[in-house]
């Protein structure tokens, strides 16, 4: 039953719910007396984990990012996404926005996927049959040599399903359009061979329409605003209402003309489809539902929007994807950006919030090891998590590691009961300390993994017994107020006492009304023992240039002596998640 | 991992069964590799170009197997049932493809079929001809696919028309098992001589 590590969660400024602070955090951090109640937006109040609303802006470490010009944690509400580039997943080509913009957002080489099952179609050649065969089928009989075909290597879908034999393994996009077409016309030849020209009809009438209505209308013959060009730039210039807007206001709606015949564009639905509809019915009844196309199949491309019966359905090209960076929401600089080169699956920049800001572990005193690594277990260990007893005083162990370069001072806060419906109890042993600064990452391999300041340090006999039988040779220790328990290069950790509280609400005399019941029901996840800890970090670093530290906010300030130190100062609500309280 | 390493004479370490030796049929040209199973009291036929990976485990405890012409079984593949577990011959056709980490309990298997990766075919199943099984899916026990008959994404089934309408792909699909088959006779040391 090995106690397993809390788990983390940082919340990010950004919301007004996590970036409140304590009042009286500045001053060494001692445990914070607080009003229990949490009321939200007030100055001075504690972030509460179990409001419904602080799901909104806790999140892992691993998932914010960090701005290095503003100083701050960016959360997924903070960093606006925009696109890089664009490129086709199959082929890797990428596509200028340009022709994103003109062409759309499938891929217009030759790349296709399956209609049935969206794998990626192959084209293969089918060798021409035999001449003895060609005689037994003398449709084929002007078959090219060889022919090509469209398939899908995981459920065998071929394009000769929907009768496609292509005459060349290029250029697949023209050759389908053209098969298209020509298919189209076959089905339908009345309504759909000249749907283009019918919508082209349709519209070059309309237009002609509306440029003899605005023609007659132009009220300065001479002028320079002659053109309605040049007068809807000038009214979009002077603001508000639009050129065409401003005409409709000022004249009288002129009767406009609308399509009459078919050489205008008109095509009346005509009734007589009912043999078209009975093949329908006919060929469904034949097919069955299984014959018949899926939404997910009819929605994959505007060309099997119609499609009704899986003998219908046409490859489909292979929708774009894109590459994303992501940029700071105030000052829109880069925090990730994907390295332009396609098919690299580099970061050219990656600004994470771990690199950053310090990381905040809990695990129990007195914790048995996991009998194996977790990283190399093969199954999901399901035994339960171990509840917390209610009154029992635990001690913790928090560790603060520092990522940066430079040493910190870091004081924690913790509200002295935890806000919400169960009161625990929570003191912070030793809330303010410094945390020594982050090396290479040989530095940290090589070194001496803890150096506890009683055991480690005084020669290596001891230490190493210690490290062989797997013991700490200091069990008989004991955790002080006011004093670090252990401290390795670049992590810090205290001591963390914990009451947890009862789930019961407190016996009384009087009678509740319903309405007190209810309010003092057990909602969700009240029983799970989450602490607030505000972390304020505060560091010097060395400005990079002269200017780079003006107009800065006020977080930061030049230090009036010497050498251009400014000192930076970070502070966030941290959730540490102990564990669940059992219901006693 | 005992048995992979045991000689000839015994088989596979079957503890309730004493290790008899399988009645094995196998045409010359058949390859069985290195660290095949071939278990059980029934008989075993292997035909003409069949090839055996290594690691494939035949248990004829329940009936006899038969494997045809040109049809390859990948490693880990398990025909048969497990001692006591079923009965029944399990017939598998010519041209088949059957792939790792299938487990067959078929009656029959069209020829020309492909059983792909880790699916499984209950027991007594019937799969007709060029019928393909996509990876990880499953025929029910009893069931009868049809001819042409493809079973993909999760448990869909459908008539393959290609296959269905045009002879020539049927032929270039042979054609592929064939080479197949000439790449793994090169590939894998034949110990046929120790079934036999
Ligand atoms: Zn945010
Ligand atoms: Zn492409
Ligand atoms: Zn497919
Ligand atoms: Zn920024």
């Amino acid at each position: 039953m090995a106690a397993p590590w809390a788990n983390t969660y940082y919340a990010c400024p950004c919301s007004e719910l996590s970036a409140a602070a304590p009042p009286n955090v500045s001053n060494g951090g001692t445990p914070l007396e607080l009003p229990g109640s949490f009321d939200n937006g007030e100055e001075g109040s504690t972030f509460d984990p179990h409001n419904p609303r602080a799901n909104y802006s806790l999140y892992p470490l691993d998932n914010l990012l960090y701005c290095d010009e503003c100083d701050a944690i960016r959360c997924p509400r903070c960093w606006i996404e925009e696109v890089i580039n664009w490129y086709c997943p199959s082929c890797m080509f990428e596509v200028p926005t340009s022709a994103i913009k003109s062409d759309g957002n499938r891929c217009s080489r030759n790349c296709y996927n399956c209609p049935l099952c969206t794998s990626p179609l192959t084209i293969s050649s089918v060798a021409s049959p035999r001449p003895v065969e060609d005689s037994l089928k003398p449709s084929d009989a002007a078959r090219p040599q060889e022919s090509y075909l469209l398939q899908c290597q995981y459920c065998d879908w071929t394009s000769l399903d929907v009768g496609i034999q292509l005459d060349r393994p290029t250029k697949i996009t023209e050759q389908l359009v053209r098969l298209r077409k020509s298919k189209d016309t076959k089905t339908d030849p009345i309504s759909v061979s000249n749907r283009e020209e019918t919508f082209n009809n349709l519209t070059n009438f309309y237009k002609e329409e509306l440029q003899g209505s605005t023609e007659s209308q132009t009220p300065f013959g001479n002028s320079p605003y002659n053109s309605p060009a040049n007068l809807a730039r000038i009214m979009s210039l002077y603001g508000g209402v639009s050129h065409t807007a401003l005409k409709k206001s000022r004249e009288k709606p002129q009767p406009m003309r609308e399509a009459s015949s078919h050489s205008q564009g008109l095509l009346v639905y005509t009734a007589d489809k009912s043999d078209a509809e009975e093949e329908i019915l006919q060929r469904l009844k034949e097919l069955g539902w299984n014959g018949t196309t899926t939404g997910e199949q009819r929605q994959m491309a505007p060309v099997n929007n119609d499609a009704r019966f899986l003998g219908q359905l046409w490859p489909v090209a292979t929708a774009l994807r894109t590459r994303r960076g992501r940029r700071c929401r105030s000052c829109r600089q880069f925090l990730t950006r994907p390295d332009p080169k396609m098919g690299s699956i580099r970061y050219k920049i990656r600004l994470l919030a771990l690199n950053f800001i310090p990381r905040l572990s809990l695990k129990p005193l007195n914790a048995i090891p996991p009998p194996s690594n977790p990283a190399f277990r093969l199954t999901l260990d399901d035994s339960p998590q171990p509840l917390l007893q209610p009154f029992t005083p635990l001690q913790y162990v928090l560790t603060i590691r520092n990522p940066i370069f430079e040493k910190i001072k870091v004081s924690l806060a913790t509200p002295d009961t935890t806000p919400g419906k169960v009161a625990s109890k929570v003191t912070i042993l030793c809330p303010s300390f410094d945390v020594g600064p982050a090396g290479d990452i040989w530095d940290e391999a090589l070194g001496s993994s803890t150096t506890t300041p009683s055991a480690a340090n005084d020669g290596g006999r001891k230490a190493a017994m210690a490290s062989l039988t797997g013991s700490t040779t200091d069990t008989d220790r004991q955790p002080e107020a006011g004093k670090i328990w252990e401290k390795t290069r670049n992590s810090t950790s205290v001591i963390l006492e914990i009451v947890p509280g009862s789930l019961k609400p407190p016996s009384r005399i009087v009678t509740l009304t319903k309405q007190e019941r209810e309010e003092q029901a057990p909602r969700q996840d009240d029983d799970r023992l989450e602490i607030a800890v505000y972390v304020r970090v505060q560091w010097e670093t060395h400005e990079e240039g002269p200017e780079a530290g003006l107009g800065k906010r006020d977080a930061e300030r030049k230090m009036p002596s010497g050498e251009a130190k400014v000192a930076k100062e970070l502070a966030y609500w941290c959730v540490l998640d102990v564990g669940k309280i059992a219901d006693v | 991992m005992a048995s992979t390493s045991a000689p000839a004479k015994k088989p596979a370490s079957s503890s309730t069964v004493p290790a008899i030796k399988t009645p094995c049929r196998i045409h010359s040209t058949a390859v069985i590799a290195d660290k095949v199973q071939i278990t059980g009291p029934h008989a075993v036929e292997i035909g003409e170009n069949a090839v055996l990976q290594p690691h494939v485990k035949l248990r004829a405890e329940g009936g006899k197997i038969i494997i045809g012409k040109n049809t390859t079984v990948a490693e880990k593949a398990i025909i048969g049932f497990a001692a006591g577990q079923g009965e029944g011959d399990i017939v598998i056709g010519d041209y088949v493809h059957i792939d790792a980490g299938t487990r067959i309990e078929a009656s029959r298997i069209g020829d020309g079929s492909s059983i792909e990766v880790n699916s499984v075919i209950g027991k007594g199943a019937v799969v007709g001809k060029d019928c393909k099984v996509t990876a990880l899916n499953v025929v029910n026990e009893g069931e009868e696919l049809p001819d042409f008959t493809v079973v993909f994404c999760d448990g869909q089934r459908r008539i393959d028309q290609t296959m269905k309408d045009h002879a020539e792909i049927r032929t270039a699909k042979r054609l592929g098992q064939e080479r197949t088959v000439a790449l793994l006779q090169r590939l894998i040391p034949n110990v046929a001589s120790k079934w036999l």
